[in-house]
């Protein structure tokens, strides 16, 4: 039942806890800080009675640790689990080996910590390549049209992204590309009509 | 909030030149979403975990970029103005002062830093870098978590005899970050730093005479091109070198993190100024070949816009070194 100032990591003096909010300085620092308690800061830390996790005879145990009591079933395989065991995942119970092993009928999203912006990517190899007048776009062309067609169908962030990127980037990739191929055909044509004449 | 994304978009986004941040509220828990234009972080904090919300007033410069282009549109305005005589450079002028003035209100006297703490962490929220944002969401989050755990009391629950034996012994002791060091580690730990220091000045030093060295370049058409030459490339293998020893010295040193971010975000422009310097050049060669464009005029300009970014930037880490300088006399190991 601690706070702690985020600037010096000192515990807040006692008078932050006389009022849910509550404004003042640190001792320690003297930051202006401004604190809102919740009910949680002050819940009993639960004590593990440890016997009563210990199975006795005739009841299930748990597939990990046959000495320990069964409280759960595991959603995805149906093994036993004990209090250790069990993980709460948008209100289903996993056992540790359905979440490490990922057989949990795609990725939980709630689980998911990161995630990489394909599309963001293919949008700036499209365009970038502008400010270096244009050279690197005849190898960043035919990566964006790799990614745009390798990623397409991949969820690209947890919070809502349409595809106007990857549709962009495309467009850009296959005008640039449209201008490489015409300015090597122009190249290729007027050294052959300057062949010819010759 | 619809079934199919089940989150609705808190207040105090924040935007930056590579970084972006924003804060989601969910059904049973906030979702933090922090990262680069190019990956996502996430973070989630339910309802019925957070014990406290923490507020700390401080400064918060924003993004970079921002002030880059506050910059840029000021050195552009200036050159464009003077051509019209010095009374439109004035009133340039005083608009970006003005504009400067109000940013620096915003960054000093309206920000904050936000923390969340759960029985097991601390975790800030980047997204929340202003003190008005942070107030609605503080108000919004206090609704969602208060329906999840209930009201405190009005008369607040005792604090535990221990807790408030550790916070009374925490105040009256109140110990030096570094008297928790030995004596032997205590004077390395000041050595390092003075070191770094040391190091920092002199490099903020070529930085200032840098700028005005690329000043007077600009400025001087008549020398011979040998010389100019041996100028350029002499400026190009200083600042070079210059920016390897700072990420090399910097990222060893803890003392001074403000100053190492400064450093490598000097580094990229510098990096970013070269890649840019050569296609200007090209673009507007290819342009003189058309007979459009003062070539001498505008590339003059870009010197001059450059070495006017070099003094900014040399100015800025002097407020920075003189903040932790402050700091190190304070005796702190780390600015975190």
């Amino acid at each position: 039942m601690l706070v702690f100032c985020p600037t010096c990591n000192s515990a807040l003096p006692e008078r932050f806890f006389r009022h849910p909010s509550v404004q003042g300085s640190c001792a320690g620092c003297a930051t202006d800080l401004s604190v809102t308690l919740f009910p949680a800061l002050f819940r009993p830390r639960g004590k593990i009675d440890a016997p009563s996790l210990l199975s006795a005879e005739g009841e299930a145990s748990c597939y990990e640790h046959p000495g320990k009591r069964a409280v759960a079933l595991c959603n995805k395989c149906g093994r036993f689990l004990c209090a250790l065991c069990e993980v709460e995942v948008d209100a289903k119970i996993w056992c540790p080996s359905c979440l490490v092993s990922g057989d949990s009928g795609g990725p939980i999203q709630a689980l998911q910590k990161q995630r990489t912006l394909f599309d963001s990517i293919a949008l700036a190899l499209a365009t970038l390549p502008f400010l270096l007048f244009f050279y690197p776009s005849i190898v960043s062309a035919p990566v964006v049209v790799y990614l745009a067609i390798r990623y397409w169908k991949r969820p690209s962030s947890i919070i809502p992204r349409g595809k106007w990127r990857f549709v962009l980037a495309l467009v850009i990739v296959l005008l640039e590309m449209s201008f490489i191929a015409l300015v090597i055909f122009a190249a290729v044509y007027a050294q052959r009509t300057i062949g010819t004449r010759k | 909030m619809t079934p199919e994304f089940p989150y609705v978009q808190l207040s105090g986004a924040f935007h930056g030149f590579l970084r972006k941040a924003s804060l989601w509220e969910g059904a049973d828990h906030i979702l933090s979403v922090s990262g680069t234009r190019f990956s996502e972080e996430y973070r989630r904090f339910y309802y019925r975990d957070i014990e406290a919300l923490i507020v700390e007033r401080r400064a918060r410069w924003g993004s970079l970029g921002w002030w880059l282009v506050l910059l840029i549109v000021f050195v552009i305005s200036l050159f464009a103005a003077g051509g019209n005589g010095p009374r439109y450079s004035w009133i340039a002028a005083l608009t970006f002062a003005v504009v400067l003035a109000l940013r620096l209100d915003l960054t000093f006297r309206r920000s904050c830093r936000c923390s969340i703490q759960t029985a097991v962490s601390r975790e800030v929220l980047p997204s929340l870098i202003r003190r008005a944002a942070a107030r609605v969401v503080i108000a919004r989050l206090g609704e969602r978590i208060t329906a999840e755990q209930g009201n405190l009391p009005e008369d607040m629950p005792p604090v535990e005899e221990e807790v408030l034996a550790f916070i009374q012994r925490a105040e009256s002791s109140a110990p030096s970050p570094l008297a928790v060091l030995s004596e032997a580690d205590q004077r390395e730990q000041r050595r390092r730093a003075l070191r770094g220091f040391i190091f920092v000045a002199a490099a903020l030093l070529v930085l200032l005479v840098g700028s005005v060295v690329t000043f007077w370049f600009a400025r001087a058409r008549d020398l011979p091109a040998n010389l100019q030459n041996w100028i350029a490339y002499g400026t190009i293998i200083t600042e070079l070198a210059l920016a390897f020893q700072a990420v090399r010295y910097l990222a060893g040193i803890r003392f001074v993190n403000s100053l190492r971010r400064f450093m490598v975000a000097y580094t990229i422009l510098q990096a970013a100024g070269f890649m840019l310097g050569a296609s200007i050049a090209i673009y507007l060669g290819a342009l003189r070949i058309r007979g459009g464009v003062d070539l001498l005029s505008v590339m003059l300009y870009y010197q001059e816009g450059r070495a006017a970014l070099q003094l900014a930037l040399a100015l800025f880490g002097l407020i920075l070194f003189l903040a932790k300088w402050k700091a190190y006399r304070r005796g702190e190991p780390s600015s975190h």
